[in-house]
């Protein structure tokens, strides 16, 4: 009896070598993290009349903070397949703006070509407050007074509850009082990619060293999922470019933290290639594998081609660029740099 | 003469497993509990027939039909064993059962799977109500299903044992509040309180030293399953359902020398 006791404690006392080393929950993908899954919740009209609960229950704190950079207001949801990719997400911290026209490669390794129907400025979130008409068209939860069957009951809705005529487009926060709901969400849950990315991105511009460490700790709670590479190699892209605006140091200063976001980016581009399906968004299986994940994946083998070929590794970006085309197919910056010849100076 | 018939201990634990249920339908918990879940299958099957119109939709009704099951469930199991011992105290029960005689030990193993069971039964219950009329539009694992209703069972256990612990320690106000916490936000305090640590040379024994509290999240794999999610291995399933029993054993054992050495 008694060393049934001591067995029962001292089995116990080993039992959290156990537990931890258990996660059921943490998987990669999933029908609730799917942001097409969750445009189609979205859309229909159960979710419109669950109101707050719209896209699930485990995604309130991301609504939370979703209101907050509109000031408030409660819009209908409008992210897109595209929106949704942390790529677009975090389009705004590209420094560099380049002529749309003329199809050249952001910072961010997202293409601006001749047929491309978005600006710089569709991610969804963003500084300083957008001009009138950005999102224009996206209906409030309370409804305009034109559609409003409440008559008072409406008009005192829309003055004691934060609320924007939809046709004045957007006002976006600065993102400063958004960054604890981040904090809480990662570590609430520390397989939130989405929370990871997006926090990390705020806090670009607030603290790189902060940004890094907050990316790092996302790739470290999740290894595999590639769109953290992509934000940690952005994240560390931006701090090196801030040591050179800052402290006016030389390229080989900021060498160990390039090499690291190279890095970076291949990895995600190697997961990326690992998890997406032969066709990729447009592959006929049930794979989960939308336009925002190619495009996030895209983004990844863009950046690691580019930035190697910025710092002077020419032969290796060809072999990449001509790698990643095989796998990613038609593309304009992969194809661009496969077939272009091996220089031997760098350009910047 | 009295004719005094024993009690053995598996008489004994039926039968104050039957008075466990008895007090179960007689209060109005489970009943609540139950037109809420019946409510919500109720506005599914009238959103089914007016047609879902994406399989994404479905599967979030049967996701937020299954975390409701969940959650009313566990609450069950929390408000029937969190009063078992302090009503039997307050309404001197306690002393003719265990007068006749009846081990403190068997009382409180009879207790512990009456509530358990009771539970499961719910549980049960509700998962049926919940899954026939839920659109089923996108393929979900059957075998996974069978898992998340077996951790779910070993989850209930739990929450009886730990419920049953704490209430021999605190008021059964204090110890319903603090089961409640512990079974819906333990694992994001605990998270939030490892968090806390991150990058210091405590982070590795506080992580060690919450993982003691029970982390009911990893026992729930309704997510799972609706999130379209193989089944876990047998090796990570049985590691899980040990978990749970150890956890579960320790909290009884505990009661036990607790229950033994109160004064009644």
């Amino acid at each position: 009896m008694k060393s049934s006791r001591v067995l029962l404690w001292l089995a116990f006392g080993l039992s959290p070598a156990l537990v931890l080393a258990l996660s059921p929950n943490a998987y990669q993908g999933g029908r609730s993290r799917s942001a097409a899954d969750r445009n189609a919740r979205n859309s229909s009209a159960i979710a419109v009349m669950l109101g707050e609960f719209r896209t699930s229950m485990s995604d309130l704190l991301f609504v939370k903070t979703e209101r907050y950079l509109d000031s408030g207001i409660a819009y209908m949801p409008h992210i897109d397949d595209h929106l949704a990719s942390v790529q677009a997400e975090t389009a705004e911290l590209a420094e560099h703006h380049h002529d749309a026209e003329h199809g050249h490669v952001e910072e961010t390794g997202h293409v601006h070509g001749p047929d491309c129907d978005h600006g710089h400025d569709d991610g969804h979130a963003d500084e300083a407050p957008h001009a009138e008409g950005e999102f224009a068209g996206t209906p409030t939860i309370i409804r305009t007074p034109e559609d409003d069957f409440r008559g008072f009951i409406g008009w005192l809705h829309r003055e004691v509850k934060p609320w924007r005529d939809p046709r004045l487009g957007h006002e976006h926060t600065d993102g400063t009082e958004l960054l604890p709901w981040y904090r809480m969400m990662t570590m609430a849950d520390p397989h939130n990619i989405r929370g990871y990315a997006i926090g990390a991105w705020w806090l670009t511009d607030h603290s790189p060293e902060e940004a890094v460490r907050f990316a790092s700790e996302g790739v470290e709670n999740n290894p595999e999922a590639f769109q953290l590479h992509l934000i940690l190699g952005r994240v560390l892209y931006a701090q090196a470019n801030a040591i050179l605006a800052d402290t006016g140091a030389g390229q080989t200063q900021i060498a160990p933290i390039i090499d690291r976001a190279i890095a970076s980016f291949r990895r995600g581009a190697e997961l990326a290639i690992a998890q997406r399906p032969p066709g990729g968004y447009l592959d006929p299986g049930d794979s989960g594998w939308d336009e925002s994940l190619e495009e996030d994946a895209l983004a990844s083998a863009r950046m690691a081609v580019l930035l190697l070929e910025n710092h002077g590794d020419l032969a290796e970006a060809r072999r990449l660029a001509s790698d990643y085309t095989q796998v990613f197919g038609v593309d304009y910056v992969l194809e661009r740099h496969a077939a272009a010849p091996v220089s031997p100076e760098p350009h910047h | 003469m009295i004719a005094t018939i024993p009690v053995t201990p598996a008489r004994a634990m039926s039968l104050i497993g039957r008075g466990v249920f008895i007090e179960l339908l007689r209060r109005k918990d489970a009943y609540v509990l139950l037109v809420l879940v019946g409510l919500h299958a109720l506005a599914v099957l009238t959103v089914s027939i007016v047609g879902v119109q994406n399989p994404a939709t479905g599967t979030f009704l049967l996701n937020l039909g299954l975390t409701l099951t969940h959650f009313a469930s566990h609450l069950l199991v929390m408000l029937l064993a969190v009063r078992q011992i302090p009503a039997e105290i307050d309404g001197r029960t306690l002393y003719p059962l265990l007068a006749k005689p009846i081990e403190r030990r068997t009382f409180l193993l009879g207790k512990w799977s009456a509530c358990t069971a009771c539970g499961a039964g719910a549980l049960l219950l509700m998962v049926v109500l919940v899954w026939v009329p839920a659109p089923k539009l996108e393929a979900y694992s059957l075998g996974l299903l069978a898992q998340a209703l077996a951790l779910q069972t070993v989850s209930l256990g739990l929450v009886a044992a730990v419920s049953l612990l704490l209430s021999l320690l605190v008021p059964r106000g204090v110890a319903l509040v603090a089961v409640c916490l512990t079974v819906f936000l333990g694992d994001k305090v605990a998270s939030l309180s490892a968090a806390q640590a991150a990058d210091s040379p405590f982070e590795r024994p506080l992580r060690w030293l919450l993982a003691y509290v029970p982390d009911f999240s990893k026992l729930d794999l309704f997510t799972r399953l609706t999130d379209g999610i193989a089944p876990l291995s047998v090796a990570a399933f049985t590691g899980l359902a040990a978990w749970g029993a150890l956890c579960t054993a320790a909290a009884l054992a505990l009661s036990a020398h607790l229950f033994e050495r109160r004064a009644l």
